[in-house]
């Protein structure tokens, strides 16, 4: 599969502070991509670096085939950007702000905008000077939807939304899904779990894991191994085993490279017969949670 | 093109306020401009002069306003801007602020400075190349340096402080290269003559090249650095000393004619009041001028004195710029300069040798018209126009297109139409009062608003002895204008002996 979006190696440093570091990012063409992390993980610094609103300090990134150094003018009509913290021109009615866009995009299409608006319930006669945050993104995210870009990027869409608007933000951005390459950052699991196909988690400036939701899902388990005795401390345990904890004869882990024969042959090797074993699939943000805790790299 | 244009009618949509403020402070200018030409102004604007001095800093203003506002709406500091990840063409974007800039700044400039010739009784279809200078120099002094402040900041609040910040620096660094001591050093001879205006012309260079980099790159932080360094080299390296040319005037051949004549005036003069200098003692030597034909003039551009005392003590001033204007009625001159105090304490008793060098340009008039005073304004060669500031007063003011005309002008005593004042001491008939209108001719014209220059004259009569006497000018009172010309430059010399320094 083609990538819409890749990076190699990229740095970027802001005087001593180390935003994003050695960070080897591939966004697959058509996948709805989530950039999770925690606050100051380097989301938004990744993305402007692929957005050319800043310059990386080293590596290379590249963006539907173009260097995101040389990212400007007619590039920008198959790339749609919306972030939380963009500075839209507030004196401009709703309705003004979209006819003077449409001259920018050949590809520009007024029924779309139309039906975004009325699903989006844009008030097209008021100034955006004068809308609420949540209507602001709105109209930021219809303004950046109505050419039809072949990417969309999506800087922390949901922040501030109340759940409504998220709704529909996410209602609005999965209708587009199927013709476009999408790449959002959140901080917030709970929005991305059930939008996302792929999902890379950033901390501290690395990418920690990056892969399709569904192979993310598949390889963590929350292990649960019941003993008829409190298990006696074994050797060394599997790398892939994490937050291992006893509690009188119960031992928890999260497995995070899960196979049932291996995983199974893995506990067997390391405490012999078990009572019992359960195996519960995790949330996305159990996952996270766990991961940030072990401060472990697993992927 | 079509961005272009675009663009161009968002930012009239978006500007309008700041345009309306541009054009009402040029129009306000150009109204109240013509209150300050002709003599009688006092009479019938005493109101407008009080407000007439804001009119200037109001347009630049303005200017500085729209300019900043227009530029800082696409902001190209900073990293949340919209507009950077929408199909902009940074060069379009470029030409729709420059066209913003033509249509609001130069073409009512331009107007305005065509209606103020009209007004001032100019053609102005006859002065489009000097006009178009103006328009040329308003745009590299103060159009494109301000489009490339804006560029670099990301508010308006921040452009002002950074202007703010240029002005105060470039006041400081003045005030620094006042103090003669740091003069002294930063005037040193290891800066070559060329050195300094080659770095203010990289300078500009950088501005410009600033300007299209952040444009087409917006690299903010690395910009702004370019522009520090490149303030920095015009402010560090300074100019070296204004080094007189006097090769350039040849002391005349033997057999040469000499167009001026200089002698020591034996009558001690009453001293001009100067500012004493510290460490210093400025001394005023009176000479006697004479051989000046009549229809010429001679200008003394510089002057060197060198001193001789018994005991071989030796002192030279070097060359030093002046400006005596001295036409053919003018008898006397005299040589100012500052001599160290050390020295003239030693041999101020003494009686010195001076030796005193000048560096001449004669003039010689290439036309030379009579024209009779009219009772409100008339036309003088040079193309100005002049009016009697007051009747029965020795003075004239003239206005004239782009630049100030060169010309001399003079009136006998006993033409005047002015009826005796019992007031004042009848001037003998053959009196001639004259005065010079000091041009440097082929000089471009200078950075301003109006198109229009003033000048005003008084006429003077050139003697040490009956300075009470005053010219009486009225309607019908005839003048002399003649237009000099450049004929050669020359050196001259006088030796004077037997000096005593503490006489003078």
């Amino acid at each position: 599969m083609n990538s819409a979006i890749r990076t190699e190696h990229l740095e970027k440093r802001f005087r001593r502070v180390e935003a994003v570091h050695d960070l080897n990012l591939d966004v697959p063409t058509g996948a709805i991509y989530a950039l999770v992390g925690p606050n100051g993980a380097g989301k938004t610094t990744t993305i402007k670096i692929l957005m050319n609103i800043f310059p990386a300090t080293s590596g290379r990134a590249e963006v539907l085939g173009t260097d995101s150094n040389k990212l400007a003018g007619r590039a920008f009509t198959s790339i749609g950007y919306v972030s939380e913290n963009q500075h839209l021109p507030d004196w401009m009615r709703v309705d003004a702000f979209f006819a003077y866009l449409r001259p920018f995009y050949p590809s520009w299409d007024r029924d779309l905008e139309n039906e975004l608006v009325k699903q989006l319930q844009l008030p097209l006669d008021r100034k955006l000077a004068k809308l609420s945050g949540g209507m602001h993104m709105k109209v930021a995210l219809a303004s950046a939807l109505a050419y039809r870009p072949k990417l969309i990027v999506l800087d922390e869409p949901f922040g501030g939304l109340d759940p409504l608007v998220r709704d529909e933000v996410i209602e609005g951005l999965l209708e587009r899904a199927s013709e476009a390459t999408i790449l959002v950052s959140s901080h917030d699991l709970a929005e991305i779990e059930n939008l996302a196909s792929h999902i890379g988690y950033l901390d501290q400036g690395s990418l920690r894991l990056s892969e399709e939701m569904t192979t993310l899902a598949d390889r963590f388990r929350e292990v649960e191994l019941t003993f008829d005795q409190p298990p006696l401390s074994p050797g060394p345990l599997p790398g892939t085993w994490m937050q291992v904890s006893t509690s009188a004869s119960v031992l928890r882990f999260i497995e995070s490279r899960f196979n049932e024969e291996r995983t199974t042959a893995d506990i067997r090797r390391s405490f012999g017969d078990v009572r019992n074993v359960t195996f519960t699939p995790m949330s996305l943000r159990s996952i996270f949670l766990a991961m940030a805790k072990t401060g472990r790299d697993s992927a | 093109m079509d961005q272009i244009i675009h663009i161009f009618r968002k930012d009239i949509r978006r500007h309008w306020r700041e345009i309306a403020l541009s054009l009402a402070t040029l129009a306000a200018f150009a109204w109240n401009e013509p209150s300050l030409w002709g003599p009688q102004r006092l009479d019938e604007y005493p109101g407008r002069l009080i407000f007439s001095r804001w009119f200037t800093p109001m347009v630049l203003i303005g200017w500085f306003l729209l300019i900043v506002r227009v530029v800082h709406e696409e902001v190209l500091a900073g990293d949340r801007q919209f507009w950077v990840t929408r199909p902009y063409d940074w060069k379009k974007l470029l030409t729709a602020k420059a066209l913003f800039l033509v249509v609001f700044v130069n073409v009512p400039l331009f107007i305005a400075q065509m209606v103020l010739l009209s007004r001032a009784g100019f053609r102005p279809t006859g002065y489009l190349s000097g006009l178009l200078y103006l328009q040329l120099l308003w745009t590299l002094t103060l159009i494109l340096p301000l489009i490339t402040l804006a560029a670099i900041t990301s508010s308006l609040v921040q452009a002002i402080l950074v202007a703010l910040g240029i002005l105060v620096g470039l006041i400081g660094v003045g005030a620094l290269f006042s103090v003669a001591t740091i003069q002294r050093l930063t005037t040193a001879n290891w800066i070559p003559v060329w050195l300094p205006s080659t770095i203010k012309v990289c300078a500009y260079a950088v501005i410009v090249f600033v300007l299209v980099w952040q444009y087409a790159r917006r690299r903010t932080q690395q910009s702004r650095l370019l522009l520090i360094a490149a303030a920095a080299a015009v402010l560090v390296v300074p100019s070296p000393p204004d080094m007189f040319p006097a090769s350039e005037y040849p002391q005349p051949s033997a057999g040469q004619q000499r167009v001026v004549q200089f002698a020591l005036d034996p009558a001690k003069p009453k001293r001009e009041d100067t500012r004493p200098k510290e460490k210093k003692v400025i001394l005023q030597i009176p000479l006697l001028v004479s051989g000046i034909a009549q229809s010429s003039a001679v200008d003394i551009d510089g002057t060197m004195v060198e001193i001789d005392a018994p005991g071989g003590m030796h002192w030279n001033s070097g060359w030093f710029r002046s400006s005596d204007f001295l036409p053919p009625d003018r008898p006397f001159v005299d040589v100012l300069f500052s001599l160290d105090n050390v020295f003239f304490e030693q041999v101020k008793a003494s009686s010195a040798r001076v030796h005193i060098s000048f560096a001449l340009t004669a003039f010689q008039a290439k036309e030379t018209r009579r024209i009779t005073a009219a009772a409100r304004e008339f036309a003088v060669p040079g193309g100005a126009l002049c009016a009697i500031v007051r009747d029965g007063y020795g003075a004239i003011e003239c206005r004239s297109a782009l630049t100030r005309p060169f010309f001399m002008v003079s009136m006998i005593a006993g033409e005047t139409t002015c009826p005796p004042r019992e007031d004042q001491k009848e001037a003998p008939p053959g009196t001639i009062f004259s005065t010079v209108n000091w041009s440097s001719g082929s000089a471009p014209p200078e950075l301003g608003i109006s198109p229009v220059t003033v000048s005003s004259l008084d006429l003077r009569l050139w003697s040490r002895t009956q300075e009470d006497l005053r010219p009486r000018l009225c309607p019908g009172t005839p003048l002399t204008f003649s237009i000099p010309e450049e004929k050669m430059r020359m050196g001259s010399e006088l030796n004077i002996n037997g000096l005593r320094l503490a006489d003078y």
